[in-house]
């Protein structure tokens, strides 16, 4: 298409094309889409999206995401609170929550080791995760860390810091195939790996 | 296995072609420039999806044209039909692969159901290139053989390149960082264990049959063999990491892992202990390069159970007529073989039984005699 056919579109598809996943295609697809959609609707949809950002923040304790200070996980008092489980992001935390087969605490950190792009320990939460340990009350750390080298090297790296605060640390092991990711696998196999899951 | 025929459309400089195959000895014979490589590339994307020359897809396009098709049959095969084509469309260059009909959209659904060779001239540099070219060869060797060699060494590139990412900080900073190199060092030790214990184990059983091979096309005496040299020399554990260890400040030095698979050696030595390379002849080097590809075929053949077809382009020029006459002689094991030539190599070939011949002319005119 030469020039602008409307200045509107052409920023919407814009915006849309820069989220993950989508491409100038699909951006295109959507955006007609809202055209077409009724006045309420896209307003519910945009409320949806700044609603999101206004009132969601991160949790001041595990890194998840939370609408106060410290999110419903947290702060749940049916929860066991003697294990945290670690995970690489926030996503992570949903993935297992919607299996339903982990009943304790989780701990974000935020990304993985991967000196290959400059992150060190530092740039990670783990600071964070050794003054849970070292609080009271935490007698063990599942890692949950996706079997990459990265993940590897995260979950090596946490059990030496960890090992120093006499906490028990275990990771899971058993169902998930070699190189799978936790966002593929399936509920049933995760809740079978937390439980089969061996010491570090 | 074997090609019972070839369908090209608009691939290279042919229109339409339909080529029907002995499951014997094929010759195309011609000028240069006529299209004979172009038929072996042409089977070898449908056996590996990926041409040997390494140009991209819309350069095998024949010009003018917005797309090409190459289908084979195959027979003595799992699989009946292999298709391959490429199309230009609104957003693109499209490739679809084909097996028996049915779509395959994952790459690795469609590896090692075809199984070819490829023979080519540029074999020579894996003899007389760096170290790199002897360590990529035998790779793709034995991942053929182990499919899950490939994942090891991905795995291992990656920790060695974090590794050395940890070094070069450390150098900047000039700050230690023990604890992330034990870890990184942990993972190094169990992939480099891993792969020098199955480069081992793989050398030990070509190289045997790769100077067999060479003897029996060259015949006489003085051959060469070739050893696995590791840069670490224990598959153990505790050893590797150790050395690891011991090396750490000179590699953070010169901010980089200097030991490890990422240096191992394979030496192709002659009979007096020397480097075979810097004494040998032309059609020496030719032979031996023949006989690394051979070895390779033999090995996958033998943990297969199947017969590669042997795609030959075009390594007869620094051959006598004995050695020629040796070489075909010791590849006629009962594969299929597809040779290309120019003319004027293709005398003294002639005599052999059960092949045909195929005169390849400008314009992409196929003769077949
Ligand atoms: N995309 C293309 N479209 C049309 N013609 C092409 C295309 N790509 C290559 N060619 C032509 O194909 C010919 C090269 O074919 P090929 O490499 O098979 O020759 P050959 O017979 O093996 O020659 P030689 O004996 O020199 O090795 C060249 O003439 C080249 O111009
Ligand atoms: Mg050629
Ligand atoms: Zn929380």
């Amino acid at each position: 298409m030469n020039g602008k056919y409307s200045s509107y579109l052409d920023n919407l598809i814009k915006k849309l094309s820069s989220l993950p996943g989508i491409g100038p295609k699909s951006a295109s697809r959507l955006a007609f889409h809202i055209l077409k959609m009724h006045p309420d609707e896209v307003t519910g949809l945009s409320r949806a999206i700044t609603d999101l950002k206004e009132n969601i923040r991160t949790c001041g304790v595990c890194g998840g995401i939370s609408e106060g200070e410290v999110c419903g996980i947290c702060v749940d008092p049916s929860r066991d609170r003697s294990m945290v489980c670690v995970v690489e992001d926030a996503r992570d935390i949903l993935i297992i929550e919607s299996t339903g087969g982990f009943k304790g605490l989780y701990h974000s950190l935020n990304g993985l080791l991967s000196p290959l792009d400059g992150i060190g320990p530092e740039d990670l939460s783990i600071t964070g995760l050794v003054e849970r340990c070292r609080s009271g009350g935490v007698s063990e750390i599942i890692l949950a860390l996706n079997p990459t080298m990265e993940g590897d090297a995260t979950s090596l790296y946490l059990a030496r810091v960890i090992a120093g605060t006499g906490v028990r640390v275990t990771r899971i092991a058993h169902g998930l195939p070699v190189g799978a990711d936790l966002e593929f696998a399936d509920g049933a196999t995760i809740a079978k790996s937390i439980e089969g899951r061996v010491s570090m | 296995m074997h090609v019972k025929e070839l369908s090209l459309k608009n691939f290279r400089n042919y229109g339409s072609q339909e080529i029907e195959f002995t499951n014997a000895v094929n010759f195309f014979i011609g000028e240069n420039g006529t299209g004979k490589t172009n038929i072996i590339e042409a089977i070898s994307i449908l056996s590996n999806i990926r041409s040997f020359r390494n140009t991209p897809d819309s350069e095998i396009i024949k010009w003018g044209e917005s797309g090409y098709y190459c289908s084979l049959q195959a027979g003595e095969c799992e699989n009946k039909k292999f298709e391959v084509g490429c199309l230009y469309q609104n957003d693109g260059l499209k490739k679809k692969i084909k097996i028996d009909g049915r779509e395959v959209s994952n790459s690795s659904e469609y590896y090692g159901k075809l199984l070819t060779v490829f023979f080519s001239p540029s074999d020579i540099s894996i003899i007389y290139g760096p170290p790199e070219a002897r360590r990529r060869f035998i790779d793709s060797a034995i991942s053929k053989i182990d499919s899950g060699y490939i994942a090891t060494l991905l795995d291992f590139k990656k920790v060695l390149a974090n590794r050395n990412s940890i070094l070069r900080n450390i150098r900047e900073k000039k700050k230690s960082d023990d604890g992330q190199l034990d870890v990184w060092d942990g993972l190094f030790t169990e992939k480099a264990s891993v792969i020098i214990g199955k480069r081992k184990a793989f050398i030990e059983r070509y190289a045997s049959v790769f100077t067999e091979s060479y003897k029996k096309i060259m015949t006489g005496t003085g051959h060469p063999y070739i050893k696995y040299e590791p840069s670490i020399e224990s598959a153990d554990r505790d050893y590797i990491f150790n050395r690891l260890f011991r090396a750490r400040r000179s590699d953070i030095y010169r901010g980089t892992t200097g030991q490890g698979p990422q240096r191992d050696e394979y030496l192709i030595m002659n009979e007096n202990g020397r480097i075979f390379n810097h004494f040998a002849s032309q059609g020496q080097k030719r032979i031996a390069s023949i006989s690394l590809k051979i070895s390779e075929n033999e090995i996958i053949e033998e943990d297969t159970g199947q017969k590669s077809i042997l795609l030959i382009d075009d390594i007869f020029s620094e051959l006598d007529e004995k050695r020629r006459g040796n070489m075909i002689e010791f590849l006629n094991k009962g594969n299929q073989i597809i040779f290309t030539m120019v003319n004027s190599n293709f005398t003294g070939l002639i005599n052999f039984n059960n092949h045909r011949n195929f005169f390849v002319e400008p314009g992409g005119i196929i003769k077949r005699q």
